[in-house]
């Protein structure tokens, strides 16, 4: 009969418990560090998708401040209106859809809209949007509030960052729109034609151009039609001489990205006033009305 | 006395084939694995920022809203840039069809980065090796 040769004692259970709880320390350690290790590897690659997701909504934002202001430009601005518009207009799921793949998750969380006038400098963002740096003073400034998720794998890993992005659209929307007042301004004007002026439509149209450039910045121009209608005055033998201006387009020369936001219209017409109270000689305009197209630019 | 001694050399012996069991699975390796991956990740990920920082996304939208010519130059540009981060191909999408394809599309994992144009949602796809 063969006897046992080995009996277990304490000391070889010890031993034996010892190593195993020491190997499974290793392996919970290394199983540990493992997973920080791929979290974040997950984490660099969520933040790879805020990068884009960032440029995503600033252009996409861009474009459809573009959009709208190149629309209201044609009716009539009010950046009251612009705000209300672009609040609504402004969808940022669809970009986290096409952001989303895969076990990537995008979310976008709007916190606050908001349009600024800017005062010009020089602007980091643009670079990275594809427009020049530099962004000119009076230009519109469209501000975001957001929260941004990025998740991996339903919610295990991720990024969420609350971020500030300043957009900004160069067209000078401020000062297209105090031309624009000061135009609206100039109606129902009158002007008395001075002693010694020969041709009447020559002195008009000089004082309308002298009227609008004065009004007009560098870089500013101006296109618009009219017209030149005289009228006798009643218990007078003054001629009066009514302009209509229409189709006032104040264009941003400044404005020359892909933006399609260049400029706007005045929709109102100009109604401005001659009166030759000396009816003397004057020539240039028989009794007919007579038509005129302006383009002004003021460099 | 002698039975403890061999029961000891017993245990060590128990435990050293434990150790190699565990070691054949190579926990270092798995380490170092994953910190590959990791390293290989963040070049990526800071060669991509740079892209999006140096504002060259901004400019590959500007040619796909002007449609212009160079646009396919652009793209070659981009992807002998990253080619050396792990990036084996590029693939830029309008509406789920395939516009422009460089290197090669057909295996490894890919990041996509979104392009929006006033004509629609564009996608670039890196395909970057590996799993």
């Amino acid at each position: 009969m063969i006897k046992p040769q080995f009996s277990i004692s304490a000391l070889f259970f010890a031993f034996l418990v010892a190593t195993v709880l020491l190997l499974a320390e290793v392996v919970s350690h290394v199983t540990l560090y493992n997973n920080l290790i791929v979290k974040l590897t997950t984490v660099r690659v969520c933040d790879i998708y805020l990068t884009n997701l960032e440029y995503a909504i600033s252009r996409y934002s861009l474009l459809v401040l573009d959009e709208l202001l190149s629309k209201l430009g044609r009716e009539g601005v009010s950046l009251s209106l612009v705000e209300k518009r672009i609040t609504q207009e402004l969808d940022f799921e669809g970009l986290a859809e096409a952001v989303s793949h895969g076990k990537i998750k995008a979310s976008v969380t709007v916190l606050r809209i908001k349009l600024e006038r800017c005062s010009g400098g020089r602007r980091n963002i643009n670079k990275m949007i594809g427009l020049p740096v530099n962004v000119p003073s009076d230009s519109l400034d469209l501000i975001l509030d957001l929260i941004i998720t990025i998740s991996y794998s339903n919610n295990d890993t991720g990024v969420r960052r609350r971020i500030k992005l300043v957009i900004n659209h160069p067209i000078r929307l401020f000062g297209l729109l105090r031309i624009r007042r000061e135009i609206l301004l100039m109606n129902s004007t009158s002007y008395a034609i001075e002693e010694g002026v020969e041709n009447v439509t020559d002195f008009i149209l000089g004082v309308i151009k002298h009227e609008f450039l004065k009004r007009l910045d560098c870089s500013f121009s101006l296109n618009c039609l009219g017209t030149i209608t005289p009228k006798e005055c009643e218990n007078s033998s003054a001629i009066l001489y009514v302009v209509e201006i229409h189709g006032i387009k104040i264009t941003d020369e400044l404005q020359n990205t892909f933006l399609k936001a260049k400029e706007i219209k005045v929709n109102d017409r100009i109604f401005l006033r001659f009166v030759n109270e000396l009816n003397s000689h004057v020539r240039g305009l028989s009794n007919e009305t007579s038509t005129f197209h302006l383009f002004l630019k003021k460099n | 006395m002698n039975s403890m001694l061999s029961d000891s050399v017993i245990a060590l012996a128990l435990s050293s084939v434990l150790l190699i069991i565990v070691l054949s699975a190579d926990p270092v390796l798995v380490l170092e694995n994953s910190f590959d991956k990791f390293k290989r990740v963040k070049d990526l990920e800071e060669e991509i920022k740079d892209l999006f920082r140096h504002g060259c996304f901004g400019e590959l939208a500007n040619y796909l809203e002007l449609n212009s010519p160079r646009l396919k130059d652009y793209l070659n540009e981009i992807y002998e840039r990253v080619r050396s981060k792990g990036i084996t191909g590029l693939r830029l999408l309008v509406r789920g069809k395939v516009v422009y394809t460089c290197g090669f599309t057909d295996h490894g994992w890919v990041i996509r980065v979104v392009i929006p144009s006033s004509k629609g949602i564009y996608l670039l796809e890196f395909f970057v090796c590996g799993d």
